[in-house]
């Protein structure tokens, strides 16, 4: 059995849609992932949750099929023994305490009382609570509930784990002890899928990215092949030049120019470009032939966050795909 | 924090049956936990002190003032029946029944219950048992604490048809507001108030075939056949009661009523997509 379950990809979207009424919540979503970790990434109202509660089986999609281990969430109940959800919104829990609440869960998933404490015991040691698993949830701060609701979906000891905005509410040394308890289930081999909004934090614990924007993926992969990707789009490039208004002449005869601007700055051009390693080549080629005079180029950032930005300015039918946050 | 100490060789239950089972006891002791409120306990005394000061004080009246009816066990069994197993077990039912499925919404909880497997079932059946426990166990105590009030020339005959009744009714009323929790979202304890007024209360006692189809008719039926009420000649008529349908029949139709609604209810409550958050 778990030789099969080896060889299935973890998740395979076929052209997925999910109509909400007249509301689309994901637009033809085509994906497949092997084994491993994930961040979804994608600002609020992406469609993060959606695509989430696709992969749970709690909804069902209007059109294509969604594969969960080879499986379709919605007829296999066994499947979701094998997924944990460590879901957004905030634990809402009225008069039982933790070590109740989490009986709850994990009775629910199958295990005997004898066993369900067992584990109870050693999950809350591993999220930090076990000297507060007798106080009620509603005493909790943010933070305490938000180490419950990850016990819940670790404590049957899942394959995929799900997070949707884990680091939510959770202070500097919160958000470090998540990331480390993350980073460590990766390393045991266990898939993972982080939804999140801000990007930086998501960085630390993998490599692999899934950029959505309005139910739509925008790109995915590591963060290498995100930034060839980089490389490929129009982005802003900085020029300091105290001969600027040659440079815009010579850049104005380039192909790969799509807008030159003089900032308010003297001496400097911002120019949105196509191509930004042929700009990169014709300013050294410049200089070398003592042409021009450069003093400072800045270029995007070249991490994901600039991508993203790019990626969401593109989809969205921006002029410009603001990578340096200088109007254009 | 660590993942390193995480046992590896903790399995669930083998048996599909034995998961269910344990799931559903589960979720009715956590929900008798919760339930342990000040609230909930005195909203609970309140439902069986009611029909019990009721009955106490019409009792009380009728000595005073020396107006005996001419079947005093009747009189009073009719009132206990129409308080008890149907006014307080309806009204049970419509709050601890009812919001099944709205409460873990309302309160973001469903979520938990959808990734488990079998979570959907195992919430609506324990919840269903615990809405039976608590509404079957007040209508039981009233009836006990209200029968030494009336005189009732048989009182543990009366007694013992009264609490089996207050089960029955529990069983068939919390089947059928189950599937109403189950069926709508929103507003539902107004579609359920309405339901009740409408098919128990109004339906239920106009003299016509339709009558037939609510849990009042069998269980009103089953009182005058225990207790060998006479069934006089407008009462024949108004077809309010069956005659010559044996009692096992009565039964079954609001056991066998009350398992089917709740298998319909298991169905949709395992495919229905509710809708508990506003991010799209």
């Amino acid at each position: 059995m778990a030789e099969a379950h080896v060889e299935q990809p973890l998740l395979h979207f076929d052209h997925v849609s999910l109509m909400y009424g007249t509301v689309m919540g994901v637009n033809d979503l085509h994906l497949d992932l092997p084994h491993g970790a994930y961040a979804l990434v994608g600002p609020n109202g992406a469609g993060k949750s959606t695509l989430i509660s696709l992969i749970t089986g709690a909804l069902r999609p209007t059109l294509g099929h969604v594969r969960v281990f080879g499986e379709n969430p919605q007829r296999s109940g066994n499947l979701l023994q094998r997924i944990g959800l460590c879901p957004a919104s905030d634990l809402l829990v009225h008069g039982v305490s933790a070590r109740e609440w989490l009986m709850l869960q994990l009775r629910l998933s199958g295990f005997s009382k004898a066993k369900a404490a067992e584990r109870i015991g050693e999950v809350l040691e591993l999220v930090g609570l076990t000297s507060s698993q007798h106080r009620p949830i509603h005493t909790f701060s943010l933070g305490m509930r938000q180490r419950c609701k990850l016990a819940q979906s670790i404590a049957h000891d899942p394959e995929l784990l799900i997070l949707d905005e884990p680091f939510n509410g959770l202070d500097p040394v919160g958000r470090f002890q998540m990331s480390e308890l993350l980073i460590d289930w990766t390393k045991r081999g266990k898939s993972l899928l982080l939804a999140s909004h801000v990007l930086h934090e998501v960085e630390r614990i993998t490599n692999s990215f899934i950029l959505i924007f309005g139910g739509r993926l925008l790109a995915s992969g590591t963060a290498g092949e995100l930034r060839r990707l980089l490389a490929d789009l129009p982005q802003d490039v900085i020029v300091d030049s105290p001969q600027r208004d040659v440079l815009a002449e010579r850049l104005g005869g380039q192909s790969w120019i799509r807008a030159i601007h003089r900032d308010n700055i003297s001496d400097r051009l911002v120019l949105t470009v196509e191509k930004p390693l042929e700009l990169y080549a014709k300013l050294a080629e410049w200089v070398d032939e003592g042409a021009i005079d450069i003093q400072r180029v800045t270029g995007s950032e070249g991490d994901i966050s600039t991508l993203f930005r790019m990626l969401v300015s593109k989809h969205r039918g921006e002029r410009a795909y603001q990578s340096t946050g200088v109007a254009s | 924090m660590s993942m390193g100490n995480v046992t590896e060789s903790i399995q669930p239950i083998e048996s599909p049956w034995g998961r269910g089972a344990s799931g559903v006891l589960a979720v009715a002791r956590y929900e008798i936990l919760r339930s342990l409120t000040l609230w909930r306990i005195s909203l609970w005394l309140a439902m069986i002190l009611f029909p019990v000061a009721l009955v106490a004080m019409v009792s009380y009246n009728m000595h005073r003032d020396g107006q005996e009816p001419p079947e005093p066990g009747l009189v009073f069994t009719m009132i206990l029946f129409v308080l008890i197993p149907e006014v307080v077990t309806v009204l049970g039912m419509l709050l601890w029944a009812t919001p099944i499925v709205s409460s873990e919404l309302e309160g973001q909880t469903w979520i938990y219950s959808l990734v488990r497997p079998g979570g959907r079932r195992s919430v609506l059946l324990g919840k269903y048992l615990v809405a039976v426990l608590w509404t079957a166990s007040c209508g039981i105590l009233a009836v006990s604490l209200a029968i030494p009030w009336t005189g009732i020339k048989n009182p543990t005959e009366t007694w013992l048809v009264l609490v089996t009744l207050c089960g029955l009714s529990s069983i068939a009323h919390g089947a059928l507001f189950s599937l109403l929790g189950v069926l709508f979202q929103r507003r539902v304890m107004v579609i359920a108030f309405v339901y009740a007024i409408l098919v128990e209360a109004v339906l239920g006692w106009i003299p016509a075939v339709i009558n037939k189809f609510t849990a009042a008719y069998h269980l009103r039926s089953l009182l005058f056949q225990w207790l060998d009420f006479p069934i006089t000649e407008p009462l024949r008529s108004s077809q309010l009661l069956s005659d010559g349908t044996p009692a096992w029949v009565h039964v079954t139709c609001l056991l066998g009523g009350a398992a089917v609604l709740l298998i319909v209810s298991c169905w949709r409550i395992s495919h229905c997509q509710y809708t508990w958050q506003s991010d799209v």
